[in-house]
């Protein structure tokens, strides 16, 4: 009777140790809701004008988020993209660039894609 | 006594699994409902992108337009009906194709007006164009518009050093010098 009593007490424990820590591993890192988190770094970048963009990959940096044109190395990755219309003809151009007689769209991709990592 | 404990013993453990298995179902519907908002995210942040797009486009069309028009080869006027109107469907319809990446994108063009401002002589004329586009992206479904309606002026002139100069105003201007 006495061992049955401490078998069932250990089964209770550990019933209660698996419920709470499987709650709290599955908490702490909700990958869809860090997926969102991410996207949202990898846009802000690619509005950023080309210039400001390895200064805010700098500051990411210290606090673990990696901003790469590449997948980078990292625990969850997440890629972002934005489009973005490039005007092939501006300014002083000769007259017969073909940028005159068809959409620039055809001379360059329009799109930007980043990737953005945590560690 | 015995069957007590052990009924006892059979309720804790089923409760503990109860909640843990009602635990992470609730985990799981808000990693769908996270699913679901970062997939809106994206398409809304197409369909802005793709109004952007669609603005540029449209100057692109008018200031190849004037190129044609009175360019070094002059050809029909702006407003001709391969002129501007027909160059909006079609760098529209490129450019839907090209922002169609996992997201579908479709770019139908609602109207096309053209208008002469001055009488055409040579070189220096100016029109005044429009476009209105819908923009149709799969999954956009807030009230934000995703109409795009531009306007511009569209000028061709003779500039300093022999050159011609054609632009889509305020922002887009194109200078070239005929051999």
């Amino acid at each position: 009777m006495r061992g049955f009593l401490l078998t069932l007490d250990a089964l209770f424990a550990l019933a209660i140790l698996i419920a709470g820590l499987s709650f709290f591993a599955v908490q702490s890192f909700s990958e869809p809701a860090a997926a969102s988190a991410l996207y949202l770094v990898g846009r802000d970048f690619l509005v950023l004008p080309p210039g400001l963009q390895p200064e805010l990959a700098d500051s990411l940096e210290p606090r673990g988020f990696t901003v790469s044109s590449q997948p980078p190395n990292s625990r969850f990755v997440v890629q972002a993209k934005a489009f973005r219309y490039v005007r092939a003809c501006e300014g002083a151009v000769s007259p017969d660039a073909g940028c005159l007689r068809e959409t620039d769209a055809a001379f360059s991709s329009i799109q930007s894609v980043t990737w953005v990592g945590v560690r | 006594m015995k069957g007590f404990y052990s009924g006892f013993a059979a309720a804790l453990v089923t409760l503990s699994l109860a909640g843990l298995f009602f635990a992470v179902l609730a985990l799981s519907y808000q990693d769908v409902a996270a699913l679901a908002e970062l997939d809106a995210v994206r398409t809304f942040d197409r369909a802005q992108d793709a109004q952007d797009v669609l603005r540029e486009v449209v100057a692109d069309a008018a200031v190849d337009s004037a190129f044609a028009a009175h360019g070094c080869q002059p050809g029909p006027s702006v407003c001709a009906p391969d002129g501007f109107s027909s160059r909006v469907s079609t760098y529209a319809s490129r450019a839907a194709s090209r922002l169609s990446d996992g997201i579908s994108v479709h770019v139908q063009v609602q109207d096309v007006s053209c208008r002469a401002l001055t009488p055409s002589l040579g070189v220096d004329a100016s029109y005044e164009v429009n476009a209105s586009l819908t923009v149709d992206v799969t999954g956009f479904q807030s009230g934000t518009p995703a109409d795009v309606e531009v306007s511009y002026r569209v000028d061709a002139s003779n500039a300093p050093g022999g050159l011609i100069r054609v632009g889509a105003k305020p922002e887009w201007v194109v200078q070239f010098e005929c051999p």
